[in-house]
């Protein structure tokens, strides 16, 4: 199994998925930079009085879409990397020579998991650590809890990773991809409705968004993880405030819906192993 | 002598479709066992069913001594699929590393194998090349070397020289003669039969799922049922004589080509010509290939 996944990572690394990975977060990573500096240098500049309340806000925010958009990077990744994990090897014939070894083949299913979820851990942890590491530099600012909101995001990714192992063991690759990535919108967009819904305190828009993230539980996780980066202070502004901001959420991750995604994680590779275990290959 | 490969009435059906029916086979340990068989008679299926890639409707097959189910029955056996697909992103030595390792072979043993076994497949040096890089051929002859990196003492070939030139072939048929040198079984699935002839110890002939004919390949060519006798001269009644033995009798010069009904009646034509009153100058059984078995065994049931 651990063959199997070194085998899997070496993969992504040798196909320079990996790099064009790494290449294009560095160049969001720079531009996150960039804004960040020029938006405190803003503030210092033009704002003699609020500064040091100002500040903090304006890079919690800016903190926030950060890790939206590495929250989503990291699920295009799984996406990318999930798709073609059991299809394309059949597709392209290359699971003769693998399968035909003395090694069952939920090893296999198990290995490739393994090997795509480290890259995922890492590259999120180093993405994290990119956001946290240039918004104390620009603005000398931290989230109150930025490693339960990484590991939050980790979980994210690796939910979509195993449901997109479970497309790739159903679909071709490129079906596969691209049920996943509507799926992993559908959440998306039902996270916005639930929220909205709450607001506008519409029961079905409620009902909707929280059957979505059933469905697809990676906007409620990516919701957990954004409660973690708001300071008190913005937090309890939202809690006071009737227009609450549908993309972030002002209440931690409920336990429920934690397991929910844990059982999700786990049954979709189990269903991912029976398919595979039975598929004439 | 242990029994390598053993089958008792395998069976996988593809929708209402037998892609092999009810096959019974026995190869013996050591021996070159040939399957062959048209296009679509089932021998991958088969093969594919022994390896655990594939799952049996119904029967039961043991390598060597091992339930097919049980994936330690194929530790000590090797592969080479037909479509020899391989990652192309890897170089030759880190395939055979990947695969050496999967098949439980140590770091130690594989740094002396992986060398010996790209030497033996005519690879010798060209290890480090990206897969990419090879030619159709170069990547066949590293499927093979794949099947043989952990030592096997069982190798599955399927269709092993279809993308090898007239060179390649000899190099393969040689190789698999050097396996045999080695005690390593070889199972080979072929439709080659000119390859076949050249190889293999026993053969099976599978046409349309089932087994129709199998043993010894002396003893398949030995049924030679052409029969060619030169007499003094060819008369009416000289023919007359041989027509209740024989399909087919034709007169050409002093000799008569027969195609007997059976091969036990060579004893019976000689004595029906003598007392039909020819001098019998020569009786020879015409020498079958492997190729004229085969055409006779399946042409007819197409036609039936």
């Amino acid at each position: 199994m651990l063959v199997i996944a070194r085998h899997t990572l070496r993969e992504t690394v040798r196909k320079r998925l990996l790099l064009a990975v790494v290449v294009l977060t560095a160049l969001f990573l720079l531009l996150y930079g960039v804004g960040s500096e020029l938006l405190a240098r803003q503030i210092r500049e033009r704002m003699l009085t609020n500064v040091d309340t100002a500040l903090p806000l304006a890079a919690s925010m800016l903190t926030l879409m950060g890790f939206y958009i590495t929250s989503f990077l990291g699920a295009l990744l799984a996406i990318f990397v999930s798709m073609g994990s059991v299809a394309a090897e059949l597709e392209t014939g290359t699971i003769l020579t693998l399968a035909a070894r003395p090694i069952r083949r939920w090893e296999i299913v198990l290995g490739k998991w393994l090997g795509l979820a480290t890259l995922i851990a890492v590259y999120l942890i180093v993405a994290s650590l990119g956001i946290l590491a240039l918004t104390r530099w620009a603005t000398q600012y931290t989230p109150p809890s930025p490693v339960p909101a990484t590991a939050l995001l980790i979980l994210e990714a690796l939910v979509i990773l195993s449901l997109g192992m479970l497309g790739s063991a159903l679909f071709s690759t490129l079906t596969s991809g691209a049920v996943v990535f509507m799926l992993h919108a559908t959440g998306w967009i039902g996270g916005l409705v639930e929220a909205l819904g709450s607001v506008f305190d519409s029961q079905a828009m409620v009902t909707a968004g929280i059957l979505s993230s059933m469905l697809v539980p990676s906007d409620a996780l990516w919701k957990g993880a954004s409660f973690y980066l708001q300071p008190v202070t913005v937090i309890l502004a939202q809690n006071a405030s009737p227009l609450a901001n549908p993309f972030v959420s002002a209440t931690p991750i409920a336990t429920s819906m934690l397991l929910y995604s844990g059982l999700y994680l786990v049954a979709c590779l189990l269903l991912t192993v029976r398919r595979f275990a039975h598929q004439d290959l | 002598m242990t029994v390598a490969i053993e089958t008792v009435d395998l069976c996988k059906q593809y929708g209402r479709r037998l892609a092999v029916d009810r096959v019974s086979l026995q190869v013996e340990s050591g021996e070159v066992f040939g399957f062959l068989g048209a296009n679509g008679a089932g021998k991958t299926t088969f093969v594919k069913m022994l390896l655990g890639l594939v799952h049996p409707t119904s029967g039961v097959a043991h390598l060597l001594g091992r339930p097919i189910q049980d994936p330690r029955s194929r530790l000590p056996v090797g592969y080479q699929p037909e479509q020899f697909r391989l990652p192309e992103w890897m170089t030759g030595t880190e395939t055979l590393e990947l695969y050496g390792q999967l098949s439980g072979a140590s770091r130690q043993d594989l740094r002396v194998e992986i060398p010996r076994a790209l030497e033996r497949v005519g690879l010798g040096g060209r290890g480090n090349e990206g897969v990419r890089a090879y030619s159709k051929g170069m990547q066949q002859r590293l499927a093979l070397a794949q099947a043989l990196i952990a030592r096997p003492k069982l190798v599955l070939l399927d269709e092993p020289t279809s993308a090898l030139d007239p060179v390649g072939r000899r190099d393969i048929r040689d190789l698999i003669r050097a396996l045999r040198d080695e005690r390593v079984t070889v199972f080979l699935n072929s439709h080659l039969l000119a390859e076949v002839e050249l190889v293999c110890d026993r053969v099976a002939i599978l046409h349309e799922g089932s087994v129709v004919r199998e043993g010894r390949l002396q003893d398949l060519l030995k049924t030679s049922t052409q029969l060619r006798v030169v007499v003094d001269a060819v008369t009416p009644a000289v023919v007359e004589a041989v027509r209740p033995f024989a399909h087919a009798v034709v007169p050409n010069g002093r000799s008569l080509d027969i195609e007997l009904l059976s091969p036990d009646h060579v004893p019976a034509v000689t004595r029906a010509l003598h007392d039909a009153g020819a001098q019998i100058w020569e009786v020879r059984p015409q020498q079958m290939s492997l190729e004229d078995v085969f055409i006779g065994i399946v042409r007819p049931r197409e036609n039936g």
